[in-house]
């Protein structure tokens, strides 16, 4: 009776095993195999090679410059999100008028596809042609273009369209939480004496903090492994060096010089570097929450 | 010195008139029950105090100074909400301490206020737990006890028991009141239980639709209720009420419904002569009705008779609905009726209890 | 060194080699048709619409013909086609027939993915077809690749703009305006005006079309990427020269300074809009942007095509020659529909009809279509009469090389493909624009880096091919 049920519910989990051990498992334990080979995109045969790759990766000044261009990207579209998705969704929050139309905008650079994002900004930041620089140039701020998609400002400006790009992510996530917050709340509070500062640290903040903690959990995998704005913003071209993080260093390996086993090992080593974030985070989460 | 004066004071929401030209003043020291029906501006008010709404017309006083633009934390005023709206993320602790902390009372001189306030509310065993570890009449103390840490002018309650279960709330109004007594702190209290009113009130405030409809305490409003709504209002189970005119016959004056007709005492029948008009509303509450075969002398009179519907005995006394005629009426008397359902019986009416109002108007006559 | 697998990756190379060779024969056997519909998929990189319209105009012919055949032609940018293609043979599901560049041939040749197409060849007669093309990808003893046009970039000027510089723009462009490339860049800082918005050149930042430039200017610096035994050379005079011109173009701030992000349409939208005066890039398809962008001044009157000036070190100057190579893949089910869909394209009326997209970017293949009444009656040829004219002058002179490919022995390098996708090239440009290291350096680091990237592919080694052929 017992085994028969123990069947039962095997069969029961089974395909979602299949597809977890397929979909999950197999890829990402498949990485870790290839990182230990010289394997080439085009060529089915490799050779096993041991920390051969992570040896040859760590001499290399084009990766520690991707690991430290992945690691600002990743942290500075980090920041920028929060601080403005978190101001966005305070004032989205407020009662006044057209308010759903404002949040609906807010919506809008989400739910571009990143390519029109990116044609998009880097029409807007052009030195040439760029509405940008002209209207910072007619306003008085600046006398001369500012080289937005220079070799010095290529970065500032991938973190710019990047923030653009994803904090209303942090606005909806932070405004679905704001809603339900109890005005009483803050009313209560401010018969306590809480000026409007305090009302915010003190109520806002403390029922925010958990969806706050899991936003930026999320957006730190996000960033970290964002592909698609960093190689859009130079596809490949004469900045790419500037602005290259892991990804993007991985996908030039595996797919411009063929070499996937080299590919393989930047991915397992930025899993295991979000690994590791992750069980730093809920180090000081919990240390916190005690 | 009044402690809390409103004077004409007025709130629209859009086109909605929340509070009209309301006039009140109350004492230091005075507990005052706001009670009126759902919406008739009794949170709006209260608010207005609090210095959550801003008021449209009239000025609001505390302590002799004009407080309409001093934002709540400067009216010294306490609040107790009818959600409690405690601090989820703080423990009972915090919670009581926050409003100290706010003001920038040095630690030292928080810690004794607000074990003194948790041992007058019997919370001290709670002062570690959360919120949501409590239960509900826990967090009525707390934030009862948010309230009292602070020690202010006034203390404001809006609806403060309506989420407990019955027998609580009556344990907690009790308490309430003799916490009231011990604080010496003036109050005002909203509700929409007459009960809770009537029980708690030093004075009470009718409102309807906006409007104050009489001042006073539980026993004017019980038996000298300025209109038909106070009377409605207060009292339970509900006043009688029946459309009658007046006779005059052998210069004595009765009151006729159609179905019965009782005498006016003397000392009535000035006022109604006064006014002239002959159409009335009489109102009878139905412990003022027995049977008739009772013999003790009294104020009793008239005759009813009265088919029975329904009888409901509730301990001590038991409750009749019954039809004369057109009208329906209910009594409560002292003891169960020898008569059955449907079958007729007699009653008398507590003739120096009746009250007569405009039939235009509502206001009282007598 | 634990081998995981029975063979290493010479005898692989070696095994394919051979049975591509053999399957070559076996797919043009006539095969019964399927009783399902049979897919026809083709990728090129003529994305822009009235191409795609073209393309599958031939598609539908085909279809008529074939009525047991669905044909899907998809139409990408050379930036998607590149990515997208290596993916998909990465993925073992390649398309049945594809563009791709005449650098990538040979590397994908090597590795067995292709199968030849002298079918075609024949079909179209092989004398019929122009030699400029004709070899581009023909090796040993076979053709792996057709050709869909030729065309080649010029330096093409504003000749408004200069001539308002005070500059002369020569009527005869066989007598360059610029004879070298200090006199092109003593003619940009004339013309170079920030304050108005006005640069000199424009380049663009796309690591391929980078290539592009820096390819053309080394060969016209008498150099190229590699020598004849296949070693990299980037720390060479010629290639470091070219280092030096684009840091030159950069420091003297005469080509706009974002131009390190600029991609080709950028720079086309500045020629056509006068931000910029010139541009090394002058392919006939910018006619078609020109109506767009510069509306009213498509002429000669105000786009001109000069002769490329030459390098310190060079005698004559080079160009590239756009000739995107149809190939058909080894992995393909359809090798038999993919040689008859090629017949197809080439046929005279689907081709003038292609052709007459970009008459001044296309130039047919085929000496019977260029010698076509129909062909030489296309407006756009007196439209733009000398930029077609340089572009034949170009070829004629041998001074055009396929794209990528830099010196003729360079096409049978078999990992041209690989280097120039690696980013390399670009990386260290980068890095002398930035000043992070000298040309001479970042030529060394070039060359270090390829050389690196070459053993790991398993060079440098004879031809393997010749090697087994050898043995
Ligand atoms: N913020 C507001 N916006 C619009 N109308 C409001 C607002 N607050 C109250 N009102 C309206 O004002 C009137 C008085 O409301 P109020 O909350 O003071 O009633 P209440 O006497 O406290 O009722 P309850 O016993 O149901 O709590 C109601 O008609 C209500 O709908
Ligand atoms: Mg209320």
């Amino acid at each position: 009776m017992k085994y028969k049920e123990h069947i039962q519910g095997l069969s029961l989990v089974a395909p979602c095993l299949v597809i977890i051990f397929g979909f999950i498992f197999f890829p990402v334990g498949y990485s870790f195999w290839l990182s230990f080979t010289n394997k080439q995109t085009l060529y089915p045969d490799y050779d096993y090679v041991g920390f051969g790759n992570y040896v040859m990766l760590s001499g290399e000044e084009e990766f520690w410059m991707s690991m430290w261009q992945g690691t600002i990207f990743a942290v500075g579209t980090i920041f920028f999100q929060v601080i403005l998705g978190l101001a966005a969704a305070l004032v989205l929050n407020q009662a006044f008028r057209g308010r759903g139309f404002v949040r609906g905008l807010t919506l809008f650079p989400y739910m571009l596809p990143t390519i029109v994002t990116i044609l998009l900004w880097k029409w807007l930041l052009s030195t040439t042609y760029g509405p940008i620089n002209y209207f910072l140039q007619v306003i008085g701020i600046i006398d001369q273009p500012v080289v937005w998609l220079g070799a010095n400002w290529i970065m500032a400006s991938t973190i710019f369209v990047g923030v653009w790009q994803f904090f209303p992510f942090v606005v909806i996530t932070l405004l679905a939480r704001l809603q339900t917050i109890d005005l009483e709340l803050y009313e209560a509070a401010a018969i306590d004496g809480a000026n409007a500062w305090k009302r915010f640290f003190f109520i806002t903040l403390p029922q925010l903090r958990f969806v706050l903690l899991v936003v930026i959990l999320l957006r730190t995998f996000f960033m970290f492994t964002k592909f698609d704005v960093p190689w859009l913003m130079a596809t490949g071209g004469g900045l790419q060096r500037l602005i290259s993080n892991w990804p993007v260093y991985a996908f030039r390996r595996t797919f411009g010089q063929l070499q996937a086993g080299e590919g393989a090992a930047i991915s397992v080593l930025l899993f295991f570097a979000l690994v590791l974030m992750t069980i730093i985070y809920f180090r000081i989460y919990r240390k916190e929450e005690a | 010195m009044k402690k809390l004066v409103l004077k004409n004071i007025s709130k629209r929401f859009g086109k909605v008139v929340a509070v009209n030209n309301a006039e009140l003043e109350i004492e230091d020291q005075e507990f005052i029950v706001l009670v009126g029906p759902s919406g008739c501006g009794k949170t709006t008010t209260l608010r207005m105090v609090a210095g959550l709404e801003t008021v449209d017309e009239g000025e609001i006083y505390i302590n002799d100074r004009l407080v309409n633009h001093l934002p709540p934390k400067n009216r010294d005023i306490a609040m107790v909400f009818q959600n409690y709206a405690l601090y989820p993320h703080m423990n009972v602790y915090q919670n009581l301490a926050f409003g100290l902390r706010m003001r920038k009372i040095p630690k030292a001189e928080r810690e004794p206020k607000v074990i003194e306030a948790a041992r007058i509310l019997g919370i001290e065993e709670l002062l570690e737990r959360k919120p949501r570890q409590l239960s509900g009449g826990q967090r009525q103390r707390v934030a009862l006890g948010r309230a009292i840490v602070r020690n202010p002018e006034v203390f404001l309650f809006d609806e403060p028991l309506s989420n407990l279960d019955a027998k609580l709330r009556v344990q907690m109004r009790t308490e309430l009141k003799k916490l009231h007594k011990r604080l010496e702190a003036t109050s005002v209290y909203v509700t929409h239980d007459q009960v809770e009113a009537m029980t708690m009130g030093d004075r009470i405030i009718v409102m309807k639709d906006g409007t104050i409809q009489q001042i006073g305490s539980p026993s004017d409003l019980y038996y000298k209720p300025q209109n038909r709504f106070v009377a409605g209002f207060i009292g339970s189970p509900t006043m009688n009420f029946l459309p009658c005119r007046i006779l005059e016959a052998d210069s004595q004056l009765y009151i006729e419904t159609g179905d019965f007709r009782l005498p006016l005492l003397d000392h009535f029948a000035d006022k109604v002569r006064e006014r002239g008009d002959s159409k009335f509303i009489l109102g009878i509450r139905p412990e003022d009705i027995r049977e008739k075969k009772s013999v003790q002398p009294s104020s009793f009179g008239g005759s009813i008779k009265a088919q029975i519907n329904v009888t409901e005995i509730l301990g001590k006394e038991v409750f009749l609905d019954l039809t004369t005629g057109e009208n329906t009426l209910s009594a409560l008397i002292s003891a169960e009726p020898e008569e059955n359902l449907g079958q007729e019986i007699e009653l008398e009416v507590n003739l120096a209890r009746i009250h007569l109002f405009s039939a235009d108007n509502g206001n009282a006559i007598i | 060194m634990a081998k995981k697998k029975g063979i290493t990756r010479r005898d692989f190379l070696k095994g394919v080699a051979g049975a591509a060779a053999l399957g070559t024969g076996a797919t043009f056997l006539p095969r019964k048709a399927h009783a399902a519909k049979r897919t026809l998929r083709i990728w090129h990189t003529e994305a822009s619409a009235v191409a795609v319209k073209a393309v599958q105009k031939v598609c539908d012919k085909f279809e008529q013909l074939h009525p047991d055949v669905k044909v899907f032609a998809e139409g990408l940018g050379w930036a998607g086609l590149g990515t997208k293609l290596t993916t998909s043979i990465a993925a073992g599901n390649p398309p049945d027939i594809t563009h791709i560049q005449p650098y990538m041939y040979r590397s994908l040749q090597i590795k067995g993915e292709l199968v030849p197409v002298d079918d075609v060849y024949n079909h179209l007669g092989i004398d019929n077809i122009f030699e400029a093309v004709r070899d581009i990808a023909h090796y040993d003893g076979k053709y792996w690749g057709i050709s869909h046009e030729v065309g080649t970039p010029v330096l093409l000027i504003r000749k408004d703009l200069a001539e308002k510089a005070g500059y002369k723009v020569p009527k005869d462009w066989t007598k360059p305006m610029f004879k070298t490339w200090d006199e092109e860049i003593e003619y940009l800082e004339a013309v170079t005006d920030p304050k108005k918005g006005q640069w000199g050149m424009s380049l663009p930042g796309t690591a391929y079309f980078l290539q592009e430039h820096c390819g053309r200017w080394v060969a016209s610096n008498g150099g190229s990427f590699y020598d004849e035994k296949w070693n990299p050379v980037f720390d060479q005079d010629p290639f470091v020269g070219v280092l030096d011109f684009i840091l030159t173009l950069s420091k003297k701030k005469i080509v706009p300074p974002d131009w390190l992000s600029q991609s080709w349409l950028g720079m086309i939208q500045e020629i056509c809009l006068g931000k910029t005066t010139l541009i090394d890039h002058g392919y006939g398809r910018i006619a078609l942007s020109i109506d767009k962008y510069a509306p009213g001044k498509a002429s000669e009157d105000y786009f001109y095509p000069i002769w490329r000036p030459v390098g310190p070190l060079g005698e004559k100057s080079y160009t590239d020659l756009d000739a995107e190579l149809w190939v058909v893949f080894s992995k393909s089910k359809n090798q038999d529909l993919a040689m008859e869909w090629l017949k197809l394209f080439y046929e005279r009326d689907l081709y003038l009809n292609y052709i007459a997209q970009y008459p001044v970017h296309m130039y047919p293949i085929t000496k019977s279509l260029a010698n076509d009444p129909g062909y030489k009656a296309l407006p756009e040829l007196k439209q733009w009469k000398a930029w077609i004219d340089i572009q034949a002058e170009y070829i004629s002179r041998k001074q055009a090389l396929p794209v990528g490919i830099y010196a003729p022995h360079e096409l049978h390098i078999p990992f041209v493909m690989e280097v120039f996708d690696s980013g390399i090239i670009v990386d260290e440009i980068v890095s002398v624009v930035q000043g992070r290291r000298n040309p001479k350096q970042a030529g060394q680091r070039m060359t270090e880096r390829t050389k690196e990237l070459i053993k790991k592919i398993g060079y440098p080694v004879p031809d393997p091919i010749k090697a087994a052929k050898s043995a």
